[in-house]
Formats: structure tokens, C-alpha cells, sequence
């Protein structure tokens, strides 16, 4: 090839060689997509009290860990990912005591409240010893709002810091996204994976970020409170516990959930 | 749900297609548009309206594909189609000629074959499957510029390992020295 054309030439030749390429026979697709979404959007709807939960509203949760993860780059890497632009910052919990009511989780709300707003049955520990919430926040701006309760390190639970918060948890309407886990455990993130009520579910150590596709795209969930967390699926929701709390202690309330 | 059948039917060409191109396997390839379908469609409600369907697609066809990469001993090598419609000049052509036509695409394929697996990638998008370098920037995730840029390096890369073969020259005679850039 001559010096000044050989990358014409050569992409010609690429050109030709790939019109005469053998591309093998595959299955018709339609088919088995259609079944499966079907399968997946059934197994949802039978376990989930909220019945009109349209593919376009589902969720995804995906999880990245260690603070280094957590650049713009990384959200970028995130959203295209998915092939979706765009992705903004959920407010964190500054840190601090939270007995204060200007969280940065959201409106603090009552269990009623927080039951009408997001359509979705509120799961609670039914531990005695924990009893009920001291707090429930519903966060503002989605068109699918995220819950977190708030029980007080007064409970006799292991300090997380001096956040003042004994037990973290949050819960969403998504569900886990595995692959995402897979590349993440195989980078070297400490995640194990647990099975929880028949549920997978992961138990993740030390400071993380939740990612999730909403329907404005996708938003980061950011926790100052890095602490040990459980996160697993239960129906149509993604659940997550956080706390200063052994694996042991922190399963045996995820499974009276 | 049959809206979106339609769309899998429609796309479903172009996707097994860069999916091959990804993992060199059939039924990986398969698994993997499958897959990426019904992510898609799960993604849905982040997928800008009115913005190209088949590059955001396809982004969430080469990450799966990426992630169901096998290893090298069940890949099959890229391969000719044997037959089939042939276009006029090739018609017009000697047997010997046409021969030899499919000995040098024989030897590019084996070329792109030997690529790594971001020179292959796109490499066989851009010239394979014809997708422009503003899709590719979308299914890569980076800018225009940078599709630029690897596409060079890319065919440099090639032109250097088709050069390197015993006897190869891809076109026209040689001339000049060689660039490796």
C-alpha cells in the first residue's frame, strides 16, 4: 500500500471483507424477549400490592462502592451504562446528630403519609426491642420517592458515628441490578452475597453509593453514614439496612422485615 | 408489549449482529441481545424521546455482549459467507479471480480477528455494520473525537499485522517505508 493512501485502501478492503461476511443463522428474538419481560413484569406484579407498576416506571438499583467510585466520571460510566443521559445527586444526610428535622433525606412524613405518597407497602422490622420508627423521611424530586426510617441509637443499637442513628434503612421501588454487582465484586469491592427470606440479597462493607434508574434519570444515593449494609429485594421494592450492627444482628432484622 | 416486539423485530438484525462482532460466538451472541432487549426495555423510561433508538440500543447491546465474553477456545473465527448473492463485478470476475478476491478478505478477516477487543470493536462497528462515528460515539461512550482517534490507531494496527503476514498486501503494491503510527 502506498504511504499517502493505504488507510482508504485499507478501509475498502475492510468495507469488502464485511459485505462478505458470515453473520450465523440466529433465533427470531421477539419471541423470547416478549416472554420473558412478561415473566419478570408477572413475578413482580403477583408479589407486589402495587399492581399498575408499568415497565416504563421500572427501576433499576445498581451499587457502587468506595469512595473512589463515587466521581462524575464514574456516574457518566454509570448512566452510559444504561444509554441514559443525564444523572443527578439525591441528598445525602450531612453528617452530624439527625435529630434535627432539616435532613437532607427529605420531608420527614408519618407512616400514612409516606404509605399514600409512594404506593408501596412500607416494610418495618417486627422486632419488639426496635418497636417503630423514630423517623420517616420521604425524599423529594422523584417521580419514584425513596422511604428511609430512622431508629435512634437510644435503642440500644451500635453507634454509627454520632449520626444519633442506631438503624438506617431504605427502601425503594427497583430492583438489584446483578451484573452491575458482578463487575463491582470482581473489581475488588467487598460484597457478599447472602440469601435473605428466599431473596439474593448482598452485604456490602464500608462507604457506598446506590445508584438507581428513575424516571428522570438515573440518580445516585449517597450514604455520609458508612456503616456495614445489607441490600437485597423483597417483592417489587430493593431494601437496604445500614447499621453499626454485626452481619448476624443486621440479618436477623432483615428477615423479620 | 407488542409496540416493543415490533422494535425488537425491527433491531434485532444490527444487534445480533454487534454482538457476534463482540464475542465471536453464536449462541453468546444471542444470549446477549436477548438479554440487552430486555434491558432496554426495563431502561426505557431513561431513553430520551425523539433521540435515535439504535446507538442507545446498541450501547446496552455491547456492554452485555462485553460481559458475556467467553473465552478465547469457544470463539469462532470471522468467516466468509460461502455462495450466496454475489454483487456484478464479482460476477464479471474470472473464477480465479474471484478466488483470490476472497483470499484477501479471507486474510483481513483473520487480521481483524487478531485485534484486541477495543481495536476490534470498532473496527468491525465502523466498517461491519456501517455505523456512522457520531453512533459509535454514543455506543462507545466517549466523544467524537475519540472514535476518531481509536479508529486510526486501530487500522494502523491492522495494516501493521497484514503487512507482517508472509507475502501479504492488502491492495495496491507497497511503497514508501513503513509507518507504524
Amino acid at each position: 500500500m502506498s504511504e499517502s493512501s493505504w488507510p482508504a485502501e485499507l478501509e475498502a478492503a475492510l468495507r469488502d471483507a464485511g459485505a462478505h461476511l458470515r453473520y450465523p443463522e440466529g433465533r427470531d428474538l421477539s419471541a423470547p424477549v416478549a416472554h420473558r419481560i412478561r415473566l419478570l413484569s408477572t413475578r413482580r406484579a403477583n408479589r407486589s400490592p402495587f399492581r399498575s407498576l408499568a415497565a416504563a416506571l421500572a427501576l433499576v438499583v445498581l451499587l457502587a462502592a468506595a469512595v473512589t467510585v463515587l466521581s462524575p466520571g464514574t456516574r457518566r460510566a454509570v448512566a452510559g451504562w444504561l444509554g441514559i443521559s443525564g444523572i443527578s445527586i439525591v441528598q445525602e444526610p450531612p453528617p452530624g446528630r439527625i435529630a434535627s428535622d432539616d435532613l437532607a433525606l427529605g420531608r420527614r412524613v408519618n407512616a400514612e403519609r409516606a404509605r399514600d405518597a409512594t404506593g408501596f407497602d412500607i416494610v418495618t422490622p417486627a422486632d419488639p426491642a426496635l418497636g417503630s420508627p423514630d423517623q420517616i423521611y420521604l425524599s423529594e424530586g422523584l417521580p419514584e420517592e425513596v422511604v428511609t426510617l430512622i431508629y435512634a441509637e437510644a435503642r440500644g443499637l451500635p453507634a454509627m458515628g454520632d449520626s444519633g442513628v442506631g438503624l438506617l434503612i431504605t427502601e425503594f421501588r427497583a430492583r438489584i441490578d446483578e451484573t452491575f454487582l458482578k463487575k463491582l465484586a470482581d473489581s475488588g469491592v467487598r460484597i457478599r452475597p447472602i440469601v435473605i427470606a428466599g431473596s439474593q440479597g448482598y452485604w456490602v462493607e464500608g462507604r457506598h453509593a446506590l445508584y438507581y434508574a428513575a424516571g428522570s434519570g438515573p440518580v445516585e444515593y449517597r450514604s455520609r453514614l458508612a456503616h456495614n449494609t445489607l441490600i437485597w429485594e423483597r417483592g417489587a421494592l430493593s431494601l437496604r439496612l445500614e447499621s453499626g450492627l454485626p452481619l448476624l444482628d443486621a440479618l436477623r432484622i432483615a428477615r423479620s422485615m | 408489549m407488542s409496540a416493543y416486539e415490533q422494535l425488537v423485530h425491527i433491531h434485532q438484525g444490527v444487534a445480533r449482529r454487534a454482538a457476534y462482532l463482540v464475542t465471536r460466538s453464536s449462541a453468546d451472541a444471542d444470549d446477549a441481545a436477548q438479554e440487552a432487549f430486555v434491558k432496554a426495555y426495563y431502561a426505557l423510561a431513561g431513553f430520551r424521546r425523539g433521540a435515535p433508538f439504535r446507538p442507545w440500543l446498541l450501547r446496552i447491546v455491547t456492554n452485555e455482549a462485553r460481559n458475556n465474553a467467553r473465552s478465547a477456545a469457544r470463539r469462532e473465527g470471522l468467516a466468509l459467507r460461502a455462495g450466496g448473492i454475489r454483487a456484478a463485478e464479482d460476477i464479471a470476475a474470472s473464477p480465479e479471480e474471484a478466488a483470490l478476491e476472497d483470499e484477501r478478505r479471507r486474510r483481513v478477516l483473520l487480521a481483524v480477528d487478531g485485534l484486541g477487543e477495543a481495536d476490534r470493536t470498532v473496527v468491525s462497528y465502523r466498517y461491519f455494520l456501517d455505523l456512522s462515528e457520531a453512533e459509535m460515539a454514543e455506543i462507545l461512550g466517549c466523544a467524537r473525537g475519540t472514535v476518531k482517534s481509536r479508529l486510526a490507531r486501530a487500522l494502523g494496527r491492522l495494516r501493521w499485522a497484514l503487512e507482517a503476514e508472509a507475502g501479504g498486501s492488502v491492495g495496491a503494491p507497497q511503497g514508501g517505508g513503513r509507518d507504524l503510527s
